[in-house]
């Protein structure tokens, strides 16, 4: 039971690469309802995965990379077999799945329920609130960046009416996923005040989520901002989720570029 | 009013535009500091939480430079939102008088949740600035049962003479603790949080160091615990903020609501 749930995850994923695969290399057969299976398959093996570490651990993953990206690949996993069925868009879903599978990658190795471990406080509703509202909006927030993906590659194929749908999709996301930011940081916000005794802390996180909360306010007004081209809400789109991916990878990244220039500097 | 030169003015001020690149400013700005930060170009910066920010630029302000340009830049930029926000609320405030006005009930409910939104944000502005520079914090002395924590306005200082902490661990690293402090220039005693002449008390967890020796190998470590020290305030920014979040979660769910019931509307 204990590497079950662990390697069902690993399952999952790997279903959804062959369904990538399938579809990047069978171009021209239709192959709907195949694909559908396989989504279908996978989310089924993806939620026995994630309930199984519910159950053995006692509460959600949450906490550490190695851990909540169990539920954000979930998250994105639903919106992508819903996007299949609906729209059936080959390339907005391959670029999901490839979101998918890098969200998988950053979060690797996935420990087993028995080596999760969590901090003192953690534990209970306030946290748990917290957390899980912020990973909808960081869920939301990489389907913006699937959808803007999709726009540049689409844009490059001269399809002026999808591109106009999906800039359409890209709007109403992010503001859905600044909706669902702000309320974790609320959430998050009451529960510092109940169990650290204060709201604002100077430290990297709650620095970061400044920046986020005001990058993708920026985004939210975007359509009401004259004379700023197409391109501005896919680029914010991308650059808002990478450094948000950034974050989540752990952050000591930035070492190594201030390393490197200090040493041009030098 | 639209046509007066003061409104034009206010128009100008509170523009979207303004607004889009003052906040991918300051996100740059913010996203900066993190990068410093986690390169540790500067350790002082987490000294910051040991103190209210008009103490800190007193103590440290001319040695860490780079702090405390980082921080002038800071306080410009969310000015400048402010007034950026504070226009656009005016703005709004009119627009909702006339659509009142023309009785479009759904347009009005939209506008006032759009409305509500931004207003919440200014009061956070508002509070979090009176916060920041009103009070004291304590130096960084944790609070321990029989230890005295000074306060500038109390030379003799406050010696904690009860501290229970729950053992319930998902109480919380603050564990819901019960605390009394007995001041030792009146020798009058209180329970935290709670007021005593002019000053709200209240206790914050922080992350302490403390190096532990493993008895067997005899090698030091050091260790992250978390301790509990005092927060002195002037004002009791609690309540507001809890209502600006309550504003600005109503206004967003509202707004949403909205959104999908025109949507579904036009269609």
């Amino acid at each position: 039971m204990e590497y079950f749930a662990k390697y069902t995850y690993f399952f999952a994923m790997m279903l959804y690469a062959s369904a990538f695969f399938v579809m990047y290399f069978k171009k021209n057969i239709k192959i709907y309802s195949s694909i559908k299976s396989i989504f279908i398959a996978a989310l089924a093996v993806h939620t026995i995965s994630l309930f199984s570490y519910i159950i053995l651990c006692g509460y959600v993953p949450m906490h550490k990379r190695t851990q909540y990206m169990i539920p954000r690949t979930w998250g994105l996993s639903i919106i992508l077999v819903y996007t299949w069925i609906k729209y059936e868009s080959r390339l907005l879903t391959k670029i999901m799945i490839f979101t998918v599978l890098a969200m998988f990658f950053i979060g690797f190795p996935v420990p087993a329920p028995s080596e999760f471990d969590v901090m003192p406080g953690f534990i209970g509703i306030r946290p748990f609130l917290w957390f899980h509202i912020y990973d909808i909006s960081v869920v939301l927030f990489a389907y913006c960046f699937c959808l803007s993906i999709a726009w540049f590659l689409i844009k490059h194929e001269n399809s002026e009416g999808n591109a106009k749908s999906l800039m359409k999709r890209i709007h109403s996301i992010t503001l859905w996923g600044f909706v669902f930011f702000t309320l974790s940081q609320i959430a998050g916000s009451a529960w510092a005040i109940i169990d650290f005794g204060d709201y604002w802390h100077w430290k990297p996180m709650h620095l970061m989520s400044v920046a986020i909360w005001m990058f993708y306010g920026a985004m939210v007004h975007v359509k009401y901002v004259s004379g700023l081209s197409k391109k501005v809400l896919p680029v914010m789109g991308t650059i808002g989720f990478l450094c948000v991916m950034w974050w989540g990878i752990y952050h000591d990244f930035s070492k190594v570029i201030v390393g490197y220039i200090k040493g041009v500097l030098s | 009013m639209e046509n007066s030169k003061i409104f034009r003015l206010i128009e100008k001020t509170g523009s979207v535009k303004f607004f889009f690149w003052l906040s991918i400013i300051i996100s740059i700005h913010f996203y900066t500091a993190v990068m410093a930060l986690k390169a540790g170009i500067d350790p002082k910066f987490k000294t910051l939480n040991n103190h209210i920010l008009i103490d800190w630029l007193k103590i440290y302000g001319s040695d860490h430079i780079y702090i405390t340009s980082w921080l002038f830049i800071a306080f410009v930029l969310v000015s400048l939102l402010f007034i950026n926000m504070f226009a656009r609320i005016i703005i709004e405030l009119d627009n909702l008088f006339d659509v009142y006005m023309k009785s479009n009930k759904v347009l009005f409910i939209k506008k006032a949740s759009v409305f509500l939104v931004h207003f919440s944000v200014v009061m956070l502005v508002v509070i979090h600035f009176a916060s920041s520079v009103s009070g004291y914090k304590s130096q960084g002395s944790v609070i321990k049962k029989g230890a005295v924590v000074t306060h500038p306005k109390n030379s003799k200082g406050l010696k904690c003479v009860e501290l229970k902490r729950t053992a319930d661990v998902s109480a919380g690293p603050r564990s819901a603790p019960k605390i009394v402090l007995k001041d030792e220039l009146t020798n009058q005693a209180f329970t935290v949080p709670g007021w005593n002449k002019g000053f709200y008390y209240r206790v914050y967890a922080d992350f302490v160091p403390k190096i532990i020796k493993n008895p067997e190998t005899g090698k030091e470590r050091k260790v992250k615990t978390i301790g509990l020290k005092l927060m002195v305030s002037e004002l009791n920014v609690l309540i507001p903020l809890i209502f600006a979040s309550f504003l600005c979660f109503a206004g967003l769910f509202t707004h949403l609501l909205m959104k999908n019931r025109l949507i579904a509307g036009e269609k």
